[in-house]
This record gives structure tokens, sequence and C-alpha cells, in this order.
């Protein structure tokens, strides 16, 4: 945690198919009730990660390198739950 | 005035009956420019549109399993739940209206707009597939917006219909009045798409891909539905109408009166015993397979159940589904082919194929050695559920050793993993490969060493040996399956499958059409699987014939040197062998893209010529 309660994270997506619809829907669901912001980027590209539409613009294949930034009371809650999801291959495989 | 519309056949059968037109397309919108005083009005109507697509989803996700619903359906409008709620779509769409002042309904069009901008851009056509979820959620607020749009359904006239559609998305399908729609008609789509599998898992005529079906058909217009041959005709003359009404009695006869060979044994005159078997595409399938008398099912195509779902299905899902079919065919054995899916295949929604050329691209078991995971997933399923009865697995456009023992080695690996977690699971389950590439044919001898059996695909084969794209209109007549290049294969892999003591099956529709049939068993083929309808047909006629009669007939037809040639040979021999056959009778098998039946009084050879190349 650094500056005014803002939190970052990098992490590699894992599972073989990448951030497609059901892993989308599930990390989006996973942060959209949270009190806080939380974005996504890939390269130089961020979206809202409370947006379905916005995380599967990133189109995050296998082996992606994503930044995670959240900001507000539960930024760290939302980021944790994101590396959670990242991490267990979203309950694939 | 009589219209006929062609289209690709999506799903087998005629129906005749009152057409009726579904508008999945939104009407074009309009920049409307809302007065400031007006903007907070406009943002409720927006929400209380989203706020309907809300209720009506969770209208149909209530309804659940009771009305028969797929899961991988509900799993689509649950995403479509997301969407709803999703700040870039709805939030944006907001925006605009406060800030642009635009109507709810240009706003929220403009943005769907730029969201197909963004995703038209992604390469990964798994991606871009996501872009129809948006799109169809979107359309769903925009009839609740425009008002006096209602799912379909709640206003079908309570008589049988013939839905014509653009095109059907799943939410769509998943409201349907099932028992009133007697047969589909599609302006987009292929075999594949939502709609072809739709109607063929309920058993109604399909024809998809019609152009301009739209503007010729009107509602309440009688229409003739020939899903056997990608006919749609429109205001059918009276003579037409007869001759289908004909033809349709033709069927049902010709079916009666084969129906009563499915259930006898398959075996010649002199006692040969041949094995005829069903393709399949769903495990339901496996029921008419056994009503039509299958031997077995020779050939169960998993793509199917990949490519209703949107989300891969799972190895519990996998196992259920390979599960039933083989409890269906109690002890009867099962061929599972893993997936034999390729980039271009995972994106039916999307028209454009992504490869160059993707019937010789990332497809079948090349995309599954890439694809680990989803290759483990699908192994493990099968194995498991190889338990339930008599299972094969079989591997798809094997081309050549180096790649069978790459897949066989991840066989075993996934075995091992099995055991490790103490899983039960058929330790013993053959394996076999598909010959479909002509350098497979060439190294047969050294793939059987590794295999139980082989299946000759004679689509792909005689595609890829003849360099034929059979969908391209104009070098369709060159699709011929009595190729002498093609036999002389076939012929070479039964002889391998002979020597070094394997079975060799044939999965293509070639199997199914009765005379190729004899020119397959003249070559030595015994073991035929065809889809579960032609196989009363076959056994009929292997039931009329003797093995002897058919052994220099196969030595004589590997020296002619064109397929017209051994089509008129093979023609007479089957005349000769088998006079009290119907050959004349045969315009009641499909003929092909396009074509509507002919009369009876068809010059046979014509008939035979058009049925050999559908």
């Amino acid at each position: 945690m650094n500056e005014t309660g803002t939190v970052r994270k990098e992490v590699v997506i894992l599972n073989a198919l990448g951030l497609h619809a059901r892993p989308a829907a599930l990390l989006v669901q996973a942060v959209s009730n949270l009190n806080c912001k939380i974005w996504i980027t890939k390269d130089d590209y961020t979206v809202n990660a409370k947006s379905l539409m916005g995380v599967l613009t990133l189109v995050a294949a296998q082996g992606s390198a994503l930044v995670i930034t959240a900001k507000g009371e539960d930024a760290q809650r939302a980021v944790d739950r994101v590396v959670e999801l990242v991490e267990g291959k979203f309950g694939e495989e | 005035m009589e219209t006929q519309l062609t289209g690709i056949p999506a799903s087998t059968g005629v129906v005749i009956g009152p057409a009726r037109l579904y508008h999945t397309q939104v009407p074009k919108i309009r920049p409307r420019t809302i007065e400031p005083d007006a903007v907070d009005l406009e943002v409720e109507r927006l929400h209380r549109a989203v706020a309907v697509s809300r209720e009506q989803i969770w209208g149909v996700l209530g309804r659940g399993d009771a009305q028969g619903i797929d899961h991988t359906v509900q799993d689509i409008l649950k995403t479509h739940l997301v969407f709803l709620k999703d700040p870039m779509l709805i939030g944006r769409t907001e925006q605009r209206i406060r800030e642009q002042r635009e109507s709810a309904e240009y706003a929220l069009a403009q943005v769907v707009g730029d969201a197909e901008r963004i995703f038209s851009r992604q390469e990964d056509p798994v991606f871009r597939e996501r872009f129809a979820d948006i799109q169809d959620v979107a359309r769903r607020v925009l009839r609740n917006l425009l008002g006096g749009m209602t799912d379909l359904g709640a206003d079908l006239p309570q008589e049988q219909v013939i839905l014509i559609a653009h095109d059907l998305s799943p939410s769509d399908t998943a409201t349907l009045p099932k028992d009133r729609i007697i047969g589909f008609a599609t302006e987009v789509g292929g075999p594949t798409s939502h709609t072809a599998i739709l109607a063929r898992s309920l058993r109604i005529p399909a024809v998809v891909g019609v152009a301009g079906l739209l503007e010729q058909v009107g509602d309440a217009d009688t229409v003739i539905l020939d899903g056997s041959h990608g006919m749609v005709v429109v205001g059918p003359s009276v003579e037409t109408r007869q001759r289908y009404e004909r033809t349709g009695r033709q069927i049902q006869a010709d079916e009666n009166r084969l129906r009563t060979y499915a259930l006898l044994p398959t075996v010649t005159l002199d006692g040969h015993v041949l094995d005829v078997s069903a393709n399949i595409e769903l495990p339901d399938e496996a029921k008419d397979a056994l009503q039509y008398g299958a031997g077995g099912i020779g050939l169960f195509r998993t793509e199917y159940l990949f490519m209703r779902a949107r989300n891969l299905p799972s190895e519990e899902e996998q196992f259920q589904a390979y599960r039933s079919a083989l409890e269906y065919m109690e002890g009867r054995p099962v061929v599972i082919r893993t997936l034999d899916l390729g980039g271009d295949k995972f994106a039916h929604t999307i028209p454009v194929p992504d490869e160059m050329n993707p019937f010789m691209g990332w497809r079948a078991i090349r995309f599954c050695l890439q694809n680990r995971g989803l290759f483990r997933t699908q192994l493990r399923a099968i194995l498991r559920a190889g338990v339930y009865g008599r299972a094969r697995m079989m591997f798809p456009m094997i081309s050549g050793v180096r790649e069978l023992r790459e897949a066989l080695a991840f066989l075993e690996e996934v075995k091992e993993e099995l055991r490790k977690e103490k899983v039960k699971f058929e330790e013993h389950i053959p394996v076999g490969g598909m010959i479909e590439l002509p350098s497979a044919v060439m190294v047969a001898e050294d793939l059987a060493r590794y295999l139980d059996f082989f299946s000759i695909g004679s689509n792909d084969l005689i595609q890829y040996s003849l360099a034929v794209d059979r969908i391209n209109e104009k070098i369709a007549h060159l699709y011929q399956p009595l190729h002498p290049g093609v036999l002389r294969m076939i012929r070479h892999v039964a002889r391998v499958g002979n020597r070094q003591g394997i079975p060799v099956e044939i999965c293509g529709e070639m199997a199914a059409n009765p005379l190729c049939c004899l020119v397959l068993l003249g070559l030595g083929i015994e073991r035929l699987s065809m889809s579960p309808v032609a196989i009363p047909r076959v056994k009929a006629i292997i039931r009329s014939i003797r093995m002897d009669q058919l052994s220099l007939f196969g030595e004589r037809i590997l020296s002619i040197s064109t397929a017209e040639q051994v089509e008129r040979y093979a023609l007479r021999v089957a005349r000769r062998i088998l006079p009290f056959y119907p050959w004349d009778e045969e315009q009641a098998m499909p003929v092909g893209h396009g074509q509507p039946p002919r009369e009876a009084e068809t010059n046979m050879d014509l008939v035979v010529e058009a049925s050999l190349r559908r």
C-alpha cells in the first residue's frame, strides 16, 4: 500500500484460454460490489475492472502480464480477490 | 408468385406452413437531442429499460430447467445480467445522455458502435465473439426502450409456424415456444450456427444462410422449407406444393418400409456379418441410433458439446455426456472422437474465417496438442466415462507417426494422473486414428502399429486428396467420392488394416450412399458409420447381397481410370446383383445443395450422379 490507499499488483494470466468470457465475468463479479475503484492495465491500455466489456477488450491471453490498480476503502480486498482468481486459474483445469 | 430461395441445409426434413417473421434486428436509430430539462427523465427511461431487461432475463432463468433451457444458454443469460450493470455499457450510455443530450436509444447505439470497433480489431476470435453478447443484450434494452416489441414467443400465434429471422441468438432461442415452431430459416449462419444445432436437436428442418430471405417472405406467407436440400419456396404453386407433398409421403413410405430392416442383423446372404453404426453429435441421438438399428456409434463428434457452449464444457459436463451416450448404447461400441475443432470453428457467430485456409489450419489434433489443458480435460472425461460401456477413443486428422505418438504419450500421462488420483477409469480403452489426410494413407502401415483401429473420414479425405472445397459451387462437381484416386487410397487402408489385424471403418457421408456403399464393400470395407436415418437402407442392401458377388467387382473397379466410368460400371453391377432395389426411386435421397427434388420419372443416371456429388 502506498500513497492515499492505492494498491498495485502485477499478475500473469495462467489459465490456458486467458481472460475469456467466464473468467472475465468472475473477475468483474468479484470486485463489482466492493467500495473502491479498480483498473487493469495491459501494456499501456487501462480498463475499469468492474466493466465486463472493458475486461474483455484487454484480450489477456495466457502469459499476459497485467497490472491491477485499486483505490479506496476496499482496494486491498479487491486486489487480493483478483490475485486469488488469477493464481487459481479461475478454477479451470 | 412462387419464389425459390436457396441456402445451406442445416437440419433435414420438409415442412409446409405459414411463415412468421421475427425481427431480431433493431430499426435504424436516428439522432435525437434531448431538452436540458428532460435529461433526468431520459436517464430514468434508460434505467427503466435496463430494469425491464433484467426482469425478462430473470424470468427466463427462473423458469430454468423446467423449460428445458440448456445450462449453456443459462450461462449466456447470466453474462447478459453482468453486462446490464456494466459501467462501460450502461454507465457510458448514461454519460452520453447527460453530456451530449442524446436520446437513450441513440446513446446506447453509439456506445455499442464504439464497442464493435474495439472488438472487431481483436485478432482472437474467442474474444471477438464476445461482442455478440453485447449486441444481444443491447438489442434487448433497445427493444424495451422502443416499446411495443416483446420477447419472441409472447406474440407468436397459437398455430404452428415456420420461423423466419435474420439470425437467432441463444437468448432468442431460450425463449422460443418450441412446440409452435415447425421449422427455421435464417438469413445468416452456417451448418454449425446456433439455429442449426437447435433445429437438429429439436428434429425440425432448418435452412440457414438464405440471402435476401427477409425481403422475400412476408408474415403468414405459405412457405415450403426443405431442410434436406437447403431450399425455401415462398408462395409455392399448386404443382410445387403437390410435388413436395408427394416427396414427403414418399420419404415417409420409404422410411416405414426400411424401418422393418432396422432391427435385423447386418448380415449378407452368404453369411458375412458386417457392421453398420451411427454418427452422432449429441448424446441423445444415441436413442435414434438404436431405433434405426445401429450396431454401435462409429463416430461421436464431440465438437457440438463445445460449440453449443460459450464457455468450455467442464470435465464433469463432458463426462456426463459421454457416459449417457455409452449407457444408451448398452454395451455396444461407442467411438468418441476427440475435439475436431479449429480456430475458426470456435467463433461460430463470426461468419468470416480467420485463417486464410482454415481446413488446413490450426484444428483438430493440432489444436489439442497445443491446448493441453483443454485436451487433458476431454481425455479425462472420456477415460472416466469409459467405465460405463464399450468406449473407444479416436484422434482426428492424424498426419503421421510423430503426431500420433505425441497424442498417445499425452494419453498415457493423463492415465497416470488418474491412477495417482485413484479415479476410476477405463484403463484399456481402444484407441483409433482418423485416416483423412493423404499422408496418413501413405503411412498407414506405420500408424497401424500404434492403433487399435482406423476410421476413414471420407469427407475430408476426398476434400484433401482432390483439393476440392465442396462448399465452392464452381468446383463442387469435382468433389467425386468415386474418383479412382480416392478409391485406391481406401483400398490401401483396407489392406493395411487387414494385414495388421485392425478393423477399418468408414464414417463419411459416402458410406450412406447405396451405390458408394456397394463400392466400399467391394473394396473390403466391412464397417460403415453414417447418420442414423440412413442405416435401415444400407442394412436392407447388405441383407440382399452376397459378398462373393463383390470381390471381383472391387478388383475391377480399381482398374478404371475415371470417376464417371466407375459410376457407370458400379451402377450396372448394382442393378445386376440387386435387381429388386428401387434404384429408380432414388430421388427421395438428398440430391445436393439448392436442388429441388426431382420428379419420379427422372433418369436414374442423373439421380445417382447427383447424389454422388452431394
